[in-house]
């Protein structure tokens, strides 16, 4: 416990206990009995003030330190959290420009096969399979550095090993969720395609 | 021994639970609802109450927060949290069935079955 909090704790203690002894006099001098006499029965049934006080910071100051002893672990934490919060949705917004940027490029080419006859739906999977690919190979590039980092993480994470395979099963659904997202709006653009409109714009 | 003292020292923190879940309460009011509820059977030393009150907040079964006492001074009060609402309804549970058994084994009579 730091110094002002152990200050702060001792403080509140002295403040809680005095009122419940001086609450306690009160009573018993209400009840007639003289001040002395009630401030002796009340140390009495109070019992060791010194010994009590000793318990109490017990009680209270395990789990403090523990908070305490963790607390550089828990900003690590949250700021490798914030980190990858703030990677994936630059992944999603760079995923997302790459194939919007990619339906522009081939407006032609999908004015062309919808004028052929392919559908929307198939226009929208052109386009959807980009993403996957695209984050197919991010996924292709990303085990192997898991793997390598992993030797370096072990140290922070207790318990974790080198393949921990719940947790990578978990980034990899939700890097998937996130990148047939991003995908997904361009996709329905080139879905939506007038195909005049679109052979015309070459 | 040791198995006594923590056995008094449970059943402290359970009673503890019980007067805070009728209402917030500071120390001392913890202690006169004791007494309120036990018609004052129960011999508490009152010192001990708040190793017992600390040790319940640390745990998070309880929460303090400070304010005005009935004669306008500062107190600490106490109220309950869910996870002491569930502790204290645990704890009642297995306490009554504990204390059917006992009753039931100290009930019986000779030649009964």
């Amino acid at each position: 416990m730091s110094f002002w909090r152990r200050k702060k704790f001792e403080r509140d203690m002295e403040v809680e206990l005095g009122f419940h002894i001086d609450s306690y006099v009160d009573g018993l001098v209400r009840f007639g009995i003289d001040r002395g006499e009630a401030e002796r029965r009340a140390r009495l049934e109070f019992g060791a003030l010194e010994a009590t006080k000793d318990e109490c910071r017990q009680a209270s100051t395990i789990a403090r330190q523990i908070r305490q002893s963790l607390r550089n672990e828990r900003l690590v934490m949250a700021l490798s959290t914030a980190f990858g919060v703030l990677a994936l949705l630059l992944a999603c917004i760079g995923l997302y420009g790459v194939l919007a940027y990619a339906v522009t490029r081939r407006t032609g080419e999908i004015g062309i096969r919808m004028a052929l006859g392919a559908t929307g739906t198939e226009m929208i999977w052109l386009i959807l399979r980009e993403a996957l690919a695209l984050a197919a190979s991010g996924v292709a590039i990303g085990t192997p550095a898991v793997w390598l980092l992993a030797h370096l993480a072990r140290a922070l994470l207790f318990g974790a090993g080198l393949f921990d395979l719940p947790a990578f099963a978990c980034a990899l659904l939700v890097l998937l969720v996130f990148a047939a997202t991003a995908g997904i709006v361009p996709a329905r653009r080139a879905g939506r395609l007038d195909p005049m409109s679109a052979l015309r714009c070459e | 021994m040791k198995k006594q003292v923590e056995l008094v020292q449970g059943t402290l923190d359970m009673l503890i639970l019980k007067a805070v879940s009728l209402g917030g309460l500071h120390g001392y009011g913890v202690l006169l609802r004791l007494q309120q509820l036990t018609g004052g059977q129960l011999q508490i030393q009152q010192g001990s109450l708040y190793p017992a009150l600390y040790r319940l907040e640390r745990q998070g079964l309880i929460a303090s927060e400070w304010g005005e006492s009935d004669n306008k001074r500062k107190a600490k009060f106490y109220t309950l949290t869910a996870a002491g609402r569930k502790q204290l309804k645990a704890e009642a549970e297995s306490w009554n069935r504990f204390s059917l058994v006992v009753a039931s084994v100290l009930g019986a009579v000779p030649g009964g079955s």
